[in-house]
C-alpha cells in the first residue's frame, strides 16, 4: 500500500471547427452551432459526402514563422496553438519552473499525413516534409516547443488516442514521474483520410445525427489540451480546478479491423476497469459522454454495453450524449476536444447535447439522451468514453470540482505490486526465438537485415489474408512471450491478461499500397482493404484479435525507444494491479517508405544495420508468478525517463536524469549496477556520446550495446536490450560468448547473489527511458 | 461491349485475387455459384466495399443508392454479380 | 545594451532600411519580431542570420492591413516574448503617378497600405503598451510627407496622414509612459530610391542635399533606435527628419 497524488485539471485549451479558444467553442455550443460544413480544403464531389468540420480560417502566419511552419506538420500546429490556451489558463508560468519535470502525453490518429499527401507521390518524397510526417515527431515538436523535459509520450489508438494520452498523462502524475502533464489530441483534416471512410461508405452525407435516423459520421479536425497537476500543487498556488481525473481504463475488443463489437463488449470493459481504478461506484455516475459517431455500427453497439454494464433501471437514469454532431469526429483529437468541453460546459451548470437530432434509431431510443439543446445538470461524476478503429477503447472518469468536496485529503491509498519477466519471445532475422536468445546471435558474425518469418508457415490458425509483415511478426513474438510464460489464453482471462504494443511508424508496407490507391487511381478508388492499416494500432489490435487477448490495451510510437515504453506502461499496469499478467511488445518492418524516413532523419547514417521483426515480454505480478511456478527472468525495480527539451542535445543532463530516476525508484545506488545495456540508433555522435557518458558514470562495468550484432530496429531495439538483460540476469551474468564483438563477461561473481542491470535508451528526438532490472531479491 | 463470360472473368481475375490479394488461389479455383461471402470464399465487410469499388473502376457500374438487401442479392456469387454487371451495361451474350 | 530585454515589433523587415533596423535593434539587445508580407526568402533568411549571430528574434508573413493577422500575431508574440515595448510602423509602397493621371485604385493602394497598416498596427499594439505604462512607437514617414514631391501625391498624402494621426496618439498616451513619434528619411540607398527614382532626378535632389549623397539605411536604423530606447525621453510628437539635409 502506498499513497498517490491526487490528479486534477488546471487548464484547457482548444481550436476546433466551432471556435479557436474556449470562450468561442463554448458559446457556440450554447447556441447549438455545428462545424460542420461543405469541405474548403480538398474536392470532395466524386466522394458520398461534401461535407466536414474544418477549422474556420485558419492563418497559421498568426501563431507561426514561415520557418516553424515548415518544421511543423499541421497536426503538431494545431496541437500547440491549443497547449498554448491551455498553458495560459492554468496561469503556471513554464519559464521559472525548469528544474520541475514537465511531460507531455499527446492521442493522434493520423500524424502528420498531410505532409506526405501534400507530395501526392511516395516515391519522389522531400527530406523536409517528410520528416514532419511521423506520429513521433508531432509529440517531440510539442515538447520541443515547449521546452519540456519530463515524460514524453505518443499514444496512436486511433479514435480512443486522447483519452489514452489523458489517461497516461494521469498515470504520470499520480505514480509521481512528473510535476505537470499537457495531454490533449491534435488531428488535421486529410483528404486522403477522408478518401478512406468515403471507400467505407461511413460518411453522412448531412451533417451527423449520432442515435438518430441518418446514418453516417462526419469528420472533423481540431485539437485539445488539458493541464493536469498533484491536487496538493494545485490548491498551493490556488490554481482554478475544473475537475479531478479519478481514473481511466482501456481495453480491446479484439473483433475486427474497423467495426466494434456488436455487444459493446469492448467499452464496457473499459468502463468497468476505469470504475475499478477510480474507486468510484456506477451508482455514482450522473453523465456519459459517448463515443457516438452516428456510424450504423458503433452507436447501438455502445449502448448496449453501457446498459449491459449499468444495468437498465440505473442507465436509464443517467445523462448521455455525444459531443460529435458539434465538432464531427475528430480523431485522434475526439477524447481530448470532448473530455475538454464537457469540463467547459460543467462550469456553467450545462451538459453538452447531441444537436442535428430527429428521431432516434433503433435500439438508440432513451430519454436520458440529451438533445438538440444544452442541459442544466450538475453531475458529480462523470465517464468520457471513446472507441477506435483497431478495437481500442478509453473511458475516463472524473470529479466534477464544482460541487461540494467532502474529501480534503490530497491523496488516497493504492495497491503496488512487484513486477517480473516470465516470458520472452522474438521474431528477427535471426529466426523465431522462445526464450534464450544470446546463443542464437552467435551462430551469426553479421546482422541479418530481412526477417523472413512466415506467420502461416508458423501457426495458420493465427495468420489471415494479406496480413501484412510487421502484424506476422509481432503475433508470432507475442505467441512465443506468451508459450516461454505458459501463459494460455481462455475465456476466463482473456480479460485479465493486458497487451501495450510499441510502433514508431507502424505498417508503412500497408501505407505505401495505400496512398498508392489513391495517387495512383484516384481518391474515389482509395483501397478500403489497406485503410484500415493507416492506423497505427492497427497491429496491435490484430494481435489482440488473433491472441483473443482483451484486457487494458494500448498502442504508442516514441521514434526509438518504443519497446521499452511500452515495457514501461506494463509495468505501470502490473504495479497498479490492472491485471496480473500483460505483453509488452514492439515492432518493425522494412519499406521503401520507411527508407525515406530514414534518410530525412538522417539515420542512413548509421553504424547499425536496419532490422524488423518483433520481440515481447510477458511481464506478470511476482505473487502471480510465485503462486503459478512460473519461470522468472528479472524484476523490473525502476523506471525513469525525461526529454531533451532544448536543442543542446549534447549536454546529456536529461539523459543523466532519467538513470538517476530509475536508479532511485528501485533504491539502489549507481555502484549497485553490475552491467549497462544501452540502445543507440548507431549516428556516429550519438553512439560516442551515449557510451562515454555510461563509461564516465559506470566506471569499470561492462556498457555495452549489441545492435551491432542484431541490427537497428527503431521500435524494438530498445525491448531487445531489456529482453537480453533479462536473460543475462537469469544465467545469473554467466552468459558464454563465442564469436563476434559481444564481450558478455564470464568473470562476474555476483555479490550477494544479486545482479543488477541499467537498461537505457534515447529516441531519434532525445526521448530518453531508464530500467533497472535485476534478480528476485 | 463485354460477353458474360469476360465479365465474369475479369471479376476473378482482377477484382477478387488480384484487387483483393487472395493467395493460393486460380481463377479455376473460384466456383461461379460459390458464396462470395461467409461459407465459399469467405469474403468479409471490408472487403465487400472494395469489390465495390472494383466494379464501379473496372466496370463503371455505380452501387449507391442499393438497398441492404439488394447488394446482398447482387453480390451472392461470381454468376449473381456478373448478371448484375451484365444488366448494368446491356451486354449481349455471345 | 540599450534595448536589453525589450521586444520590438519592426513591419517591412525585407527591405533595405526594415532590414537595418531589425539588425540595429537586435544588436541592442532587443528580441526583434519582424513582418512581411511577400518575400519568404528574404525573411527566413534574416530568421537564420539572427539565429547565428545569436539575436532573439523571429518573422511573421502577413498583411499590415489584415487587422485579424494583426491582432492574432500580437497576442502570439505577446504570449512567446512576454510583453511588446517597440513598435516601428516601416512597412510602406509607392505607386508614383501625375496626380492628373493618377487612378483610384493607385490611391487607395498606398494610402492604405501606409497609412491605414500604420493605423492598424498602432491601434492593436496600445493596449499591450498601455497595460505596461510604457512604450514606443516609431513611425516611418518621409519628406515627401514633410516637402511633397512631384508624382508622389498618393504616397505624401499618406504619410502626411500618418504624421497627423501621430500628433494625436502622442499626446493622448503621453501621460500614459507612450513615446510616439516619427521619423522623415531624405533619399536612402535602398532599391526604393535605386531602382525606382530616375537617375536625373536622383542627381537634381543630391545637389539639394547638404550632404551631396544618399543616406545609408544604417543612419536610419540608428535614429530608429533613438527613438526605440530610454534615450529620447522628453522627445514626443517629433518628425526627426534624416535627409542629410534636404532643401526641397
Amino acid at each position: 500500500m502506498r499513497r498517490k497524488d491526487r490528479c486534477v485539471v488546471t487548464g484547457i485549451g482548444i481550436v476546433s471547427s466551432i471556435g479557436n479558444n474556449k470562450e468561442e467553442v463554448l458559446g457556440n455550443m450554447k447556441k447549438g452551432t455545428t462545424g460542420i460544413d461543405r469541405m474548403t480544403q480538398f474536392e470532395t464531389d466524386k466522394f458520398m459526402s461534401q461535407i466536414g468540420a474544418e477549422l474556420k480560417n485558419y492563418n497559421p502566419n498568426i501563431h507561426f514563422s514561415k520557418t516553424e511552419q515548415e518544421m511543423y506538420d499541421r497536426c503538431a500546429q494545431y496541437a500547440i496553438i491549443s497547449a498554448k490556451e491551455a498553458i495560459e489558463d492554468s496561469r503556471l508560468n513554464l519559464e521559472e519552473m525548469k528544474q520541475q519535470r514537465i511531460g507531455l502525453a499527446l492521442g493522434t490518429c493520423n500524424g502528420g499525413i498531410n505532409s506526405l499527401e501534400e507530395q501526392e507521390d511516395i516515391k519522389q518524397l522531400d527530406q523536409k516534409r517528410t520528416a514532419r510526417y511521423p506520429f513521433y515527431q508531432q509529440g517531440d515538436d510539442i515538447a520541443a516547443f515547449f521546452g519540456l523535459n519530463g515524460p514524453v509520450n505518443i499514444l496512436n489508438t486511433a479514435c480512443a488516442a486522447s483519452g489514452n494520452a489523458i489517461g497516461f498523462a494521469y498515470d504520470m502524475i499520480t505514480e509521481g514521474y512528473a510535476d505537470v502533464m499537457l495531454a490533449g489530441g491534435s488531428d488535421s483534416m486529410s483528404s486522403t483520410v477522408y478518401a478512406g471512410f468515403n471507400v467505407l461508405q461511413a460518411l453522412n452525407a448531412e451533417p451527423c445525427s449520432p442515435y438518430s435516423d441518418k446514418f453516417g459520421l462526419s469528420l472533423g479536425e481540431g485539437a485539445a489540451f488539458v493541464i493536469l497537476e498533484p491536487l496538493s500543487k494545485a490548491l498551493e498556488r490556488e490554481a482554478f480546478i475544473y475537475a479531478e481525473v479519478c481514473g481511466y481504463g482501456l481495453s480491446s475488443d479484439s473483433y475486427h479491423e474497423t467495426a466494434p463489437d456488436p455487444e459493446g463488449a469492448g467499452i464496457r470493459f473499459a468502463v468497468e476497469l476505469a470504475l475499478k481504478q477510480s474507486g468510484v461506484d456506477k451508482e455514482q455516475i450522473g453523465y456519459i459522454n459517448t463515443h457516438g459517431t452516428g456510424t450504423k455500427a458503433n452507436d447501438s453497439a455502445e449502448l448496449k454495453g453501457l446498459e449491459n454494464f449499468f444495468g437498465e433501471k440505473l442507465f436509464s437514469n443517467i445523462l448521455f450524449s455525444s459531443s460529435k454532431a458539434y465538432f464531427g469526429h475528430n480523431l485522434g483529437a475526439a477524447a481530448a476536444i470532448e473530455y475538454v468541453t464537457t469540463l467547459l460546459a460543467i462550469q456553467e451548470g450545462l451538459l453538452p447535447a447531441t444537436i442535428n437530432f430527429q428521431t432516434a434509431r433503433e435500439g438508440c431510443d432513451y430519454q436520458n439522451l440529451i438533445t438538440n439543446n444544452m442541459l442544466q445538470a450538475s453531475p458529480e461524476y462523470f465517464l468520457c468514453n471513446n472507441s477506435a478503429f483497431g478495437g481500442h477503447n478509453a473511458s475516463i472518469v472524473s470529479k466534477n470540482w464544482n460541487k461540494n468536496q467532502t474529501s480534503t485529503t490530497t491523496s488516497k491509498s493504492d495497491k503496488t505490486e512487484r513486477v517480473v519477466i516470465t516470458g520472452m519471445g522474438m521474431v528477427n532475422g535471426l529466426g523465431h526465438i522462445q526464450g534464450e536468445a544470446f546463443e542464437h546471435m552467435i551462430h551469426f558474425n553479421a546482422p541479418v537485415d530481412e526477417c523472413s518469418f512466415s506467420l502461416k508457415e508458423y501457426d495458420q490458425s493465427l495468420y489471415q489474408r494479406r496480413m501484412n509483415r510487421l502484424s506476422q511478426f509481432s503475433i508470432g513474438a507475442a505467441d512465443l512471450a506468451l508459450k516461454d510464460a505458459h501463459l494460455e489464453v481462455t475465456e476466463k482471462n482473456q480479460q485479465k491478461i493486458g497487451l501495450i504494443y510499441g510502433t514508431s511508424r507502424g505498417t508503412l508496407q500497408s501505407s505505401e499500397k495505400y496512398l498508392n490507391s489513391i495517387f495512383e487511381n484516384s481518391p474515389e478508388y482509395a483501397s478500403g482493404i489497406y485503410f484500415p492499416d493507416m492506423v497505427l494500432n492497427s497491429t496491435a489490435g490484430k494481435i489482440g484479435k488473433k491472441l483473443r487477448i482483451k484486457g487494458y490495451s494500448s498502442s504508442l510510437s516514441t521514434g526509438g525507444n518504443d519497446g521499452l515504453m511500452s515495457a514501461f506502461y506494463g509495468f505501470e499496469v502490473i504495479r497498479k494491479a490492472i491485471h496480473d499478467d500483460c505483453l509488452v511488445g514492439a515492432g518493425d518492418e522494412h519499406s521503401e517508405l520507411s527508407r525515406a524516413i530514414d534518410v530525412a532523419y538522417g539515420l542512413d547514417h548509421s553504424e547499425f544495420s536496419r532490422s524488423e521483426g518483433s520481440s515481447f515480454l510477458t511481464l506478470t505480478s511476482l505473487k502471480q508468478a510465485q503462486d503459478l511456478e512460473r519461470k522468472i527472468y528479472a524484476e523490473i525495480l525502476g523506471v525513469g525517463t525525461t526529454f531533451e527539451g532544448s536543442h543542446d542535445k549534447s549536454s546529456g543532463i536529461q539523459f543523466q536524469k532519467a538513470i538517476d530516476q530509475a536508479l532511485e525508484q528501485a533504491e539502489i545506488t549507481a555502484d549497485e549496477i553490475n552491467f549497462i545495456f544501452y540502445n543507440s540508433d548507431g549516428l556516429p555522435e550519438r553512439l560516442k556520446s551515449m557510451k562515454e557518458q555510461l563509461t564516465q558514470k559506470f566506471g569499470d562495468r561492462e556498457v555495452l550495446c549489441f545492435n551491432d550484432q542484431m541490427g537497428y530496429g527503431e521500435s524494438t531495439s530498445s525491448l531487445n536490450h531489456l529482453y537480453l538483460a533479462a536473460e543475462y540476469i537469469h544465467s545469473d551474468l554467466n552468459i558464454l560468448h563465442g564469436a563476434g564483438e559481444v564481450a558478455v563477461s564470464t568473470e562476474n561473481i555476483l555479490e550477494g547473489g544479486v545482479a543488477q542491470g541499467l537498461v537505457v535508451s534515447s529516441s531519434v528526438n532525445g526521448n530518453h527511458i531508464a530500467m533497472v532490472v535485476g534478480s528476485v531479491r | 461491349m463485354k460477353t458474360i463470360e469476360e465479365i465474369k472473368s475479369t471479376i476473378k481475375e482482377v477484382i477478387l485475387i488480384e484487387r483483393l490479394e487472395l493467395e493460393d488461389i486460380t481463377a479455376d479455383d473460384i466456383n461461379d455459384q460459390e458464396p462470395l461471402f461467409g461459407d465459399g470464399l469467405g469474403l468479409d465487410s471490408v472487403e465487400a466495399l472494395d469489390v465495390v469499388a472494383g466494379l464501379e473502376e473496372e466496370f463503371g457500374v455505380k452501387l449507391q443508392g442499393m438497398t441492404e438487401e439488394e447488394i446482398r442479392e447482387h453480390f451472392y456469387s461470381v454468376d449473381t454479380l456478373a448478371n448484375f454487371v451484365a444488366s448494368k451495361n446491356l451486354v449481349t451474350e455471345k | 545594451m540599450l534595448l536589453k530585454n525589450k521586444v520590438a515589433i519592426v513591419t517591412g523587415v525585407t527591405g533595405g532600411l526594415g532590414k537595418a533596423i531589425c539588425y540595429r535593434l537586435a544588436e541592442e539587445g532587443a528580441c526583434v519580431v519582424g513582418i512581411y508580407a511577400s518575400n519568404d526568402q528574404a525573411a527566413q533568411s534574416i530568421e537564420s542570420d539572427f539565429k547565428e549571430k545569436g539575436y532573439k528574434g523571429m518573422v511573421f508573413k502577413g498583411s499590415i492591413t489584415d487587422r485579424k493577422f494583426i491582432s492574432g500575431m500580437m497576442k502570439t508574440v505577446s504570449e512567446r516574448c512576454g510583453k511588446i515595448d517597440i513598435l516601428v510602423n516601416n512597412a510602406g509602397i509607392n505607386d508614383d503617378q501625375f496626380i492628373a493621371q493618377m487612378t483610384n485604385e493607385q490611391w487607395n493602394h498606398v494610402y492604405d497600405t501606409n497609412f491605414l497598416g500604420t493605423y492598424i498596427c498602432s491601434t492593436e499594439v496600445l493596449p499591450y503598451m498601455e497595460g505596461q505604462n510604457g512604450g514606443n512607437i516609431v513611425n516611418m514617414v518621409s519628406v515627401t510627407g514633410v516637402l511633397g514631391r512631384e508624382a508622389q501625391s498618393n504616397y505624401g498624402a499618406s504619410k502626411g496622414s500618418i504624421m497627423g494621426m501621430t500628433r494625436l496618439l502622442a499626446r493622448r498616451y503621453a501621460q500614459k509612459g507612450l513615446k510616439i513619434n516619427t521619423i522623415a528619411p531624405g533619399m536612402i540607398n535602398t532599391t526604393m530610391v535605386n531602382d525606382y527614382v530616375p537617375k536625373n532626378k536622383l542627381e537634381n535632389f543630391l545637389r539639394f542635399t547638404s550632404e551631396e549623397r544618399l543616406g545609408e539605411p544604417e543612419e536610419v536604423a540608428d535614429a530608429v533606435l533613438f527613438l526605440s530606447s530610454d534615450l529620447c525621453g522628453y522627445v514626443s510628437d517629433t518628425v526627426l527628419k534624416v535627409d542629410g539635409g534636404f532643401l526641397r
